[in-house]
C-alpha cells in the first residue's frame, strides 16, 4: 500500500519535473469552467488552484464561471467543447449522479469524463450555540420525540444536503423536516436566528461560523483536524462517509494522454504546501483520486448515492 | 471611548499610503463599471480577484469593497444621464433623475446624488462602526414569516412608484412577480416556465430585464420620433445644485439615509428595498406628489442616499456574522478565504485592523468618490451634448457586452433583446416598468419565504400574525394601503376632469 | 369597436395583462398545486396568474366604460425596432464563434441604420473606436472572459487573439 502511494506520488513528481521538457501541454492558457457562481466553494477552490497552476506549468489557468441549473447547464455543454485539454470543467459529486436521476437535465452521468477528484467537504450537522442539542445523542432523542417539529435547513432540493438529510432521518429513525434554501449563505441567518433547529450542511459552514455554532457530527473517514472533538458518523454507528466532492472533467473527445496530463497537473497542485495550508484553513479536505482510480471511485460513490436516492423517492 | 480608539486604529490602516491608493483604485474602477451599463460588480470583482493575490489582505479587501460601493455610485450616473439603471438599486433614480436631465438639470441631479450619497455614506459608516453587532443581532430576528410580511409591505410601497394609473401599476407588479417565478422552485426543485430551455432553469436575470425594458426600449422610443427632437436638452442650466436645491434635498437625504441604513442590514433586497421605500416615503410626504416622476429633486436625493447607505450597512451581516447578504458579499467571503482570512463573527476580535480598517476605508472611499465625481459632472453633462446617433450605438454595444458578462451566457443577450421589445410595447400602452422590476426582484423572495414559513409552522398561517415583527409589518402594510387608496380614488375623479380640460 | 373603446391604451394593456395572466395560470395548472398550507410549485403562479388575468379584464372593462376618450396607441415603428434589436440578437448568437471585434463592429454599424441621419463613414470610425475601447477596458483591463477573435482558422494562430 505504502509502496503504491509512493509510486503514484513519485510519478506525479516526475511528471511535474519533466514538464518544461515536454512542452506539448499546456503551451497556452487553460480555461477552467466552474459551473457555479463566483464566491462559492467550487469557485474559491479553483481560484486557489490558479496560482499554483501557473507555478507548476508556467501557463495561466483562466477561471470562467458558467453558473446555471445547479451546474447542469455547464455540464450539458461540456462535450461540445474542443477536446484539446484547454477546456477543463469543474465537476461535482453527488450532483453528477443525482441530477440525471431526477430528470430535467440534458446530460447523463456517464457522459461526463472525470479526470481527477481533488477535494471534498464532509457533510456535517450544525446547530447554533443556544440550541438545546448538545450532542448528536440529544438530537436523536429530540427528533424521536418531536418528529417533524425538528427542522433542518439545507441548500437546495434533491441536492447533496437533501440527500444527507434523508440518510440522517433513516439513521435516527425519525421523520424530521427538511427546509430547502437557495444556497448555504442563505440558510446561515435562519440557523443563527434560531428559525430552524439545525443545518444539514458541510464542515465549511461550521468553520465560517466558528464560535457561534456547534458541530454535532461529521461524515468524514476520520475526525477532522479543525474539529477534533466532533465525532464522525462512523463512530456513532452509521456507515456514512460522504460530502461534496470536487474534481474536474474534460470533453469526451479529449485523448487519453491529455486526460492523464490534466490529472497529473491537478495532482501536483494538491501537493503544493502553501496551497495545502490555505485549503485546510478553508475547511477543504484534500483527496487525490487520479485518472486511473476514477472508475472504481465513481462506481463506489454511485452505488451509495443511488441507495440514498431510493430513500428520497428519486430513483427506483 | 472604545469607539474612538477603534476608529483611530481603522483610519490608521485606511489612510496608510498604499491602502488609500488601493481604495482609490477600487472606487475608480467601481465608478467605471457602474457607469458602463450592464457590467456589474460581481463579474468585475470575480475577474479581478486573482490580481489581488499579490496584495496584502487588508489592501485587497479595501479595494474590492471600493469596487462595490463605487459601482452603486456610478450606476446612478447612467440612470440619470441615459435612463439606464446600471445597478438594480438605481432603477428608482431613473424615474426623476432622467426627467431632470431631460429638462437640462442633469448637473443638478448628479450633484444632489453625489452629495446625498456622501452624506449617507458618512452616516452609515458611523452606524456600522458604532452599532454593527447589535444591528446584526436585530437582522437575525427576522424569520421567514417576517421576511414575507416585509415583502408584502415592499410591494405595496411599489405601487406608489407609478405616477400614472394605479390599477395598471398593480398589474405590472403582479406580472413582475410572475416573471420572477420563472426557473427552479426552491421548495420542490421543479423547473417552472422554462419551456425546456436549460438556460432558464435559474430564471431570468435582473440584468437582461433592466437593460431590455429600460435601455433598449428607451432607445427605440427615442429613435422613432426622429433625431430632430432633442433627447436630452443640451441647454444645461446650473451645473451644480444651488442652495435652494440643497435645502430642498436635506430632509429627503436624511430620511433616505435612515431607511436605507436599516434595510441594508437585512440579507436579501437591502439596497433596492431601501431606495424605493425612500422614494415612496418622499412622494407620500410631499405637498405636491404629482411632481414626482417629472423631475422632482427629492426623487433623486432620497433613493440615492438610501441606496448608498444600504450599500454600506450591507457589510454589517458580512463583517459581524459572516452572512453574505447579496452576491457581491458572497464574493467578498470568497476573497477573504483566498487571502487566508476566515470570515465570520471572530473577525472583529481576531483581525481588528482588518475590521476597522475596512470600515474606515468606506468613509475614505466615499470621500474619494465625491472628490472624484463632482469635477466629473461637467464631463458627463458634456457627454449628453454628443449627437444621439453616435451615443445610442455605443450604449447598445456596452449593454451587449455587459449583459453577456454577467453569466457569460449568450442566452442573456437574447433575453435582453426580447425584453427590449416588451419594454417598447409597455411604452406604447402607458405601462410603467419600475413596478414590474420591483415585483420581479421581490417575487421569488416572497414565495420562498411564504412557503418556508408555512413549512416551519407546519401549515399554520397564524404565524404571520403571532410573530411580533411580522404582525407589525402587516399592520403598517394595511395603513399604507389605506393611505395609497384614499387619495387615488379621489384623484381618479379629479384627473378625469383635468384631462378633459 | 372604435367608439366602444374610449381609452385604447388602457384597453390593450388590459388585453395584454389578461393574456399573460391566463398563460401563466394555464401553465401553472400543469404543476402540482397543493393546498394553501402545503403549497406545491403551481400554487403561487396559479393564484398570481388568475389575479393578473382578473386585473387585465378589469382594466379593459374600465377602458370601455370611461367617459372621456383617452390617448390612442401610437403606431409601431417596426423598422427602428428591427435595426436596434436585430444586431443585439446576432451579437448574442455569434459572440462565441465570431469574437467581440467583429460582433462589436457589427452592432455599432447595423444599429446605426436605425437613425434617420445614418452616414456610413463616421459610423465606421465610431465602431472602430468603440471596439478598441471595449477591447482595452473589458478584455485587457477587467479581464472579462470574452473572446476577441473568431474561434477558427488563421485567428487561432495570432498571438493577440489568445486570451
Amino acid at each position: 500500500m505504502q509502496r503504491r502511494e509512493f509510486l503514484v506520488a513519485g510519478g506525479a513528481l516526475a511528471a511535474s519535473l519533466s514538464l518544461p521538457a515536454r512542452a506539448a501541454y499546456p503551451d497556452r492558457p487553460v480555461r477552467l469552467y466552474i459551473p457555479f457562481p463566483p464566491g462559492g466553494e467550487s469557485d474559491i477552490g479553483a481560484r486557489l488552484q490558479q496560482g499554483v497552476f501557473k507555478k507548476i506549468t508556467g501557463q495561466d489557468m483562466v477561471v470562467e464561471s458558467k453558473p446555471g441549473a445547479g451546474g447542469a447547464l455547464a455540464w450539458s455543454q461540456l462535450n461540445s467543447m474542443p477536446g484539446d485539454g484547454y477546456s477543463v470543467m469543474g465537476t461535482n459529486l453527488p450532483h453528477l449522479v443525482l441530477q440525471p436521476l431526477e430528470g430535467n437535465v440534458q446530460y447523463k452521468t456517464d457522459d461526463i469524463v472525470n479526470v481527477h477528484f481533488y477535494q471534498y467537504t464532509p457533510d456535517a450537522i450544525i446547530v447554533r450555540n443556544e440550541s438545546p442539542f448538545k450532542t448528536y445523542q440529544d438530537l436523536v432523542k429530540g427528533a424521536k420525540e418531536q418528529q417533524d417539529r425538528i427542522t433542518f435547513a439545507g441548500s437546495g432540493t434533491n441536492s447533496a444536503n437533501h440527500l444527507a438529510h434523508t440518510r440522517l432521518n433513516k439513521l435516527m429513525g425519525a421523520k424530521t423536516t427538511y427546509v430547502p434554501f437557495k444556497g448555504t449563505g442563505d440558510l446561515v441567518a435562519s440557523l443563527l436566528g434560531g428559525h430552524v433547529s439545525a443545518a444539514m450542511s458541510y464542515n465549511t459552514l461550521a468553520l465560517a461560523q466558528k464560535g457561534k455554532v456547534r458541530v454535532l457530527a461529521v461524515a468524514s473517514e476520520k475526525r477532522l483536524a479543525l474539529f477534533p472533538d466532533v465525532p464522525t458518523f462512523k463512530e456513532l454507528g452509521g456507515d456514512w462517509v460522504d460530502g461534496a466532492y470536487r474534481g474536474c472533467g474534460v470533453p469526451k473527445s479529449t485523448p487519453e494522454d491529455i486526460r492523464k496530463r490534466v490529472s497529473d497537473v491537478f495532482s501536483s497542485i494538491n501537493k503544493d504546501p502553501d496551497f495545502r495550508q490555505k485549503m485546510a484553513e478553508g475547511g477543504f479536505e484534500l483527496i487525490d483520486v487520479t485518472y486511473d482510480k476514477i472508475p472504481a471511485f465513481l462506481a463506489e460513490r454511485k452505488q451509495a448515492y443511488i441507495e440514498a436516492a431510493k430513500l428520497m423517492g428519486l430513483a427506483k | 471611548m472604545e469607539l474612538l480608539s477603534n476608529l483611530q486604529l481603522g483610519f490608521g490602516v485606511a489612510l496608510a499610503g498604499t491602502n488609500i491608493l488601493y481604495c482609490f483604485i477600487g472606487v475608480l474602477l467601481g465608478t467605471l463599471i457602474g457607469v458602463l451599463p450592464g457590467i456589474g460588480p460581481v463579474a468585475t470583482i470575480a475577474m479581478l480577484l486573482p490580481a489581488t493575490f499579490v496584495l496584502p489582505p487588508v489592501s485587497a479587501l479595501i479595494m474590492l469593497a471600493g469596487i462595490y460601493y463605487g459601482a452603486s455610485y456610478g450606476g446612478s450616473t447612467t440612470a440619470i444621464l441615459v435612463n439606464l439603471p446600471g445597478e438594480v438599486s438605481s432603477v428608482v433614480t431613473c424615474l426623476d433623475g432622467h426627467q431632470m436631465a431631460k429638462q437640462g438639470h442633469a448637473g443638478k441631479a448628479l450633484g444632489v446624488a453625489a452629495l446625498g450619497s456622501f452624506f449617507a455614506g458618512t452616516v452609515a459608516t458611523l452606524l456600522v462602526a458604532a452599532f454593527a453587532p447589535p444591528l446584526a443581532e436585530l437582522a437575525l430576528k427576522f424569520g421567514p414569516a417576517d421576511y414575507f410580511s416585509l415583502m408584502v409591505l415592499g410591494l405595496l410601497a411599489a405601487v406608489v412608484l407609478a405616477h400614472g394609473s394605479l390599477i395598471k401599476a398593480v398589474a405590472m407588479i403582479i406580472l413582475g412577480l410572475l416573471v420572477g417565478l420563472i426557473g427552479t422552485d426552491v421548495n420542490s426543485g421543479v423547473a417552472r416556465y422554462n419551456f425546456g430551455l436549460p438556460e432558464l432553469i435559474d430564471g431570468v436575470g435582473i440584468g437582461p430585464i433592466a437593460m431590455g425594458v429600460f435601455g433598449f426600449g428607451e432607445i427605440i422610443r427615442n429613435l422613432e420620433h426622429g433625431q430632430k427632437r432633442e433627447v436630452v436638452s443640451s441647454r444645461v442650466t446650473g451645473l451644480l445644485p444651488n442652495w435652494e436645491d440643497i435645502k430642498q434635498s436635506t430632509w429627503p437625504t436624511i430620511r433616505g439615509t435612515l431607511l436605507g441604513s436599516f434595510l441594508g442590514i437585512l440579507p436579501g433586497g437591502g439596497p433596492i428595498l431601501g431606495s424605493f421605500s425612500a422614494y415612496t416615503l418622499e412622494k407620500k410626504l410631499a405637498k405636491d406628489p404629482s411632481r414626482f416622476g417629472k423631475g422632482a429633486i427629492e426623487g433623486v436625493a432620497a433613493p440615492e442616499s438610501a441606496n448608498n447607505a444600504a450599500a454600506q450597512t450591507s457589510f454589517i451581516p458580512l463583517l459581524t456574522l459572516g452572512i453574505p447578504s447579496n452576491p457581491v458579499m458572497a464574493l467578498m467571503i470568497g476573497a477573504m478565504i483566498i487571502h487566508g482570512i476566515q470570515p465570520g463573527p471572530q473577525i472583529m476580535t481576531a483581525k481588528p485592523d482588518l475590521f476597522w480598517g475596512m470600515i474606515a476605508s468606506m468613509w475614505v472611499g466615499n470621500f474619494l468618490l465625491v472628490v472624484l465625481n463632482l469635477p466629473l459632472i461637467g464631463m458627463w453633462v458634456k457627454l449628453l451634448s454628443l449627437e444621439y446617433r453616435f451615443l445610442y450605438p455605443a450604449i447598445l454595444l456596452f449593454c451587449c457586452i455587459g449583459v453577456y458578462s454577467i453569466n457569460n451566457a449568450w442566452m442573456d443577450v437574447l433575453l435582453a433583446a426580447g425584453f427590449g421589445f416588451i419594454g417598447y410595447l409597455f411604452g406604447k400602452l402607458d405601462c410603467e416598468a419600475a413596478p414590474l422590476l420591483l415585483g420581479f426582484v421581490l417575487g421569488p423572495m416572497m414565495e420562498e419565504n411564504l412557503r418556508r414559513a408555512l413549512l416551519l409552522s407546519r401549515g399554520d398561517p397564524a404565524v404571520f400574525v403571532t410573530r411580533p415583527i411580522s404582525a407589525t409589518l402587516l399592520v403598517i402594510s394595511v395603513i399604507l394601503l389605506v393611505i395609497v387608496l384614499l387619495p387615488a380614488i379621489r384623484q381618479k375623479r379629479e384627473e378625469a376632469f383635468v384631462e378633459e380640460g | 369597436m372604435k367608439h366602444l373603446i374610449k381609452n385604447p391604451r388602457d384597453f390593450w394593456a388590459g388585453v395584454m395583462f389578461f393574456t399573460l395572466g391566463a398563460l401563466f395560470a394555464g401553465v401553472g395548472f400543469t404543476y402540482k398545486i397543493g393546498t394553501a398550507a402545503r403549497m406545491g410549485p403551481g400554487y403561487f403562479p396559479l393564484v398570481l396568474g388568475l389575479m393578473l388575468a382578473a386585473f387585465g379584464l378589469a382594466i379593459s372593462l374600465l377602458a370601455m366604460r370611461e367617459k372621456n376618450a383617452g390617448p390612442v396607441v401610437e403606431k409601431f415603428h417596426w423598422n427602428v425596432t428591427f435595426w436596434v434589436l436585430f444586431p443585439i440578437i446576432i451579437f448574442g448568437v455569434g459572440l462565441k464563434i465570431m469574437g467581440m471585434i467583429f460582433m462589436g463592429l457589427m452592432v455599432v454599424i447595423v444599429s446605426s441604420i436605425a437613425s434617420e441621419q445614418f452616414k456610413l463613414r463616421p459610423v465606421i470610425l465610431l465602431a472602430i473606436g468603440l471596439v478598441i475601447f471595449c477591447s482595452i477596458i473589458f478584455v485587457g483591463g477587467l479581464k472579462l472572459p470574452i473572446p476577441l477573435c473568431p474561434a477558427f482558422g488563421v485567428f487561432e494562430q495570432l498571438a493577440a487573439c489568445r486570451v
